[in-house]
Order: C-alpha cells, then structure tokens, then sequence
C-alpha cells in the first residue's frame, strides 16, 4: 500500500528499533547471567558453585522475560500511537 | 572413587549437547515458519514489520533455554575418577533431555501459531493480542521443559 506510507515510520528508525531491542533481548541476559554469577552470588554470597549456577540461570531467564516484555511493549505502542492520516477536503 | 564406571560423563555430555540440539531444532523451525509468514505479510503491510517479528523472538528464546541447561550441565561434567558417578551422568541426561524436547516441541507451536497469526494480523489487527498470548502459552511449555530440567540439575 503505497499511498498508507504517511502514517508508518521511517525505515530506518524501525530498523533501529528492532536492532537495539534484539540486541538488548540477546547480550543483557547473557551479561546477567556471567554478571549476577561472578559478583553476586560467587563473590558476595559465597554460594557453592552448583547453586550460584542454578540462580544465575533462573535471574537470566527472569531478565529475558522482561526484556521480551519490553519489547512486545514497544511493538503494540508504536502502531498505536502512529497518527492515522487525516481525510481532507 | 574406584567404582565409578568409564561411560558415566558419556551420558552427561550426551544431555548437554541433546538440550542445545533439540532446543535450536525447534527454535529454527519456529523461525522459519514464522519467517515466511512474515515474508508474505510483508508484501502488502509494510508497517505491521515490527509486531511481526515477536514470533521470531520467542522462537529465539527457546534456544537460549537449551542454551542456559547445556552450559549448566557442561559446567558440572567431571572425570569418572574425579567423583562423577553413573548417577549424575544419567541425572544430566534426563535435565538435556526434558529441555531439548520441551524446546522442540515449543518451538513447532511458535513457528505454525507465528505463521498463521502474524498473516491473520495484517487482514485484522486486533487478532495481535490473541496471538500474543497463543505465543506466550506456546513459549511456557518451553519454560516448563527448563523448570524441569533445572529442578533435576539440582539432585545430586
């Protein structure tokens, strides 16, 4: 629908959207999980390996979930919130 | 530990590597039966590009999954001398096993819900909240897999 571009984003910006959240959906949990792992529970808490593993593991996933969250978040405002074009005359 | 047998971690790398198998199995036919469905919708609504990819997302998802059980069972693999029992080889089994399947399984359910529901949503744009909870039903039986796989990691 060439004539229904007025009421969508530029391309380039919803590419950037989509990047910035499929990386952010990939590397933070990640991060999390090494993060939480070495410094939380291995360094302050002292917990035995097999545990802090098991934590780390469960505050990932907890992290993923959120981030997932956010983005379906994001997806369901953007066209909402897009203007529909106006009927002139 | 004399009598720990030879073929013991054999079981524990086999889960290991059955939970990123089967969960990537899954998560890459979710991805590409969600992909096509993204590609025909693509065509004619454009704009709808950004909701479509959610399927693709949590078809991902289900790969980190079997991502984070096989690095918690290559984690914990050991020698037979170094006190790896044939227990906790087949323990690490059972854990690969449950999250690899629960992984493929989630993962068909993403990629034909993902493809059916992101063509309905550029003919009806309020079918976008039904199919968003169709995916997330899907994607919980892939967490149930994980719980399970876990909560067994943890028996030693």
């Amino acid at each position: 629908m060439i004539d229904g571009r007025s009421n969508e984003l530029p391309d380039f910006q919803v590419f950037q959207t989509v990047i910035k959240y499929c990386l952010i959906i990939i590397i933070v949990p990640i991060f999390c999980f090494f993060s939480v792992k070495s410094f939380i529970f291995d360094g302050l808490l002292n917990l035995h390996p097999m545990n802090s593993s098991v934590y780390s593991a469960v505050v990932a996933v907890i992290v993923l979930h959120v981030t997932l969250g956010l983005y379906i978040y994001k997806a369901y405002n953007e066209s909402e919130k897009s203007p529909k074009p106006v009927k002139k005359d | 530990m004399a009598e720990n047998p030879i073929y013991g971690p054999f079981f524990g790398v086999m889960g290991a590597a059955s939970a990123i198998i089967f969960s990537a199995l899954g998560a890459a036919y979710g991805t590409a039966k969600s992909g096509t469905g993204i590609a025909a919708m693509s065509v004619m609504r454009p704009e709808l590009i950004m909701k479509s990819i959610i399927p693709v997302v949590m078809a991902g998802i289900i790969a980190i999954y079997g991502l984070v059980v096989a690095v918690l069972i290559a984690g914990s693999l050991e020698s037979p001398s170094n006190n790896y029992t044939l227990y906790k080889g087949f323990i690490h089994l059972g854990a690969g096993l449950a999250v690899g399947f629960s992984g493929l399984a989630a993962g068909f359910a993403i990629g034909i819900v993902g493809d059916a529901g992101v063509r309905g949503t550029a003919q009806q744009p309020r079918l976008f909240v039904g199919m968003i909870l169709i995916l997330i039903f899907a994607e919980v039986l892939g967490l149930y897999g994980l719980i399970v796989a876990i909560y067994l990691y943890t028996k030693q």
